[in-house]
């Protein structure tokens, strides 16, 4: 016998058992690689849908708090652009309440406001927050992707905390 | 000597593997949130705008920082935020800020600032507000 194959068993096996061993190693560190490589395009994707959510939000939100909307002293009959603008950093009570209405009928174009799949709600609470609104237009979210923005303004000549709610139906 | 099932050395680098894969993912988690940055930016720019439109920054440019003080008490519990105003040299006239926040300078945490100009007579002044997490 020749001296390199002195280590050998006696009896012939397949592998030796480093070589399973590592192979077993080797399938493990795949495998986790690709968990984890699932894990992070799923947080990505979830992240980048959040965001564009957060984006559609803040500029909804910018339209609606600061614009009046068309014409200026639009209602539910006759509004071609909603806003709620009622003057120098103030939120239309009147004007939300109208919105409130034509967020309650389904086919209306302003609860798209946010793009299509998507819908909205504008909660205003007393400063300092007492923990119930002064108002509410919209239903409540739904789903896991859901984001708010907070807004500052005046609403009935007091200070507000305007919270816009965004979700992807 | 009788072989353990894994060697000295390989149980080293796998916790060295572990702990680098650990910090990647602990760093990739971490990333900086871009929408708190934005929110901070709304509030600071609507403040200004509140206690521009509520009178309140006239009154503190005359000494009265009540309204202010009480704004920046009513703001969530959760923001810091304070009101700067300088006048036309840039020098600072009035500083107030949320009680139990700490100087924003001092802080690593992400600070926003808002701008506006103050006209008052024949003077005008420039109002710095800045807004920050707790």
């Amino acid at each position: 016998m020749a001296r390199g194959c002195s280590a050998l068993p006696d009896r012939g096996q397949l592998f030796l058992a480093d070589g399973i061993l590592a192979a077993f190693v080797l399938t493990s560190l795949l495998l986790s690689l690709y968990g984890l490589q699932a894990y992070l395009q799923r947080e990505a994707a979830e992240e980048h849908s959040r965001s564009d959510l957060a984006l559609r939000a803040w500029y909804a939100s910018s339209v609606l708090l600061g614009t009046p909307g068309e014409p200026e002293e639009w209602n539910a009959g006759n509004v071609s652009a909603a806003g709620l603008k009622g003057g120098p950093a103030e939120v239309s009570h009147e004007k939300l309440a109208q919105l409130s209405l034509l967020l309650s009928e389904e086919s209306y174009a302003p609860s798209g406001f946010l793009g299509p799949g998507y819908r909205y709600r504008l909660s205003v609470y007393p400063m300092p927050d007492a923990g119930v609104p002064l108002m509410v237009a919209g239903g409540a979210p739904q789903g896991d992707t859901v984001v708010r923005v907070t807004r500052f303004a005046l609403y009935n000549g007091s200070r507000a905390r305007v919270e816009f709610t965004g979700w992807q139906t | 000597m009788r072989r353990g099932f894994f060697s000295a050395d390989a149980l080293i680098a796998l916790i060295v593997t572990a702990t680098v894969a650990l910090a990647v993912l602990l760093l990739l988690r971490a990333t900086p949130d871009e929408s708190g940055q934005e929110q901070l930016h709304l509030a600071a720019v609507d403040s200004g705008a509140v206690l521009e439109a509520e009178g309140s920054l006239r009154l503190l440019a005359s000494g009265d920082a009540s309204g202010v003080e009480s704004y920046l008490d009513g703001l969530p519990e959760e923001l810091c935020a304070e009101v700067a105003l300088h006048d036309a040299s840039g020098s600072l006239v009035q500083l107030v800020r949320r009680d139990g926040c700490a100087d924003p300078r001092n802080t690593t945490r992400q600070v926003s600032a808002a701008r506006r100009v103050l006209p008052a007579g024949d003077t005008s002044y420039l109002v710095v507000l800045m807004a920050w997490y707790r």
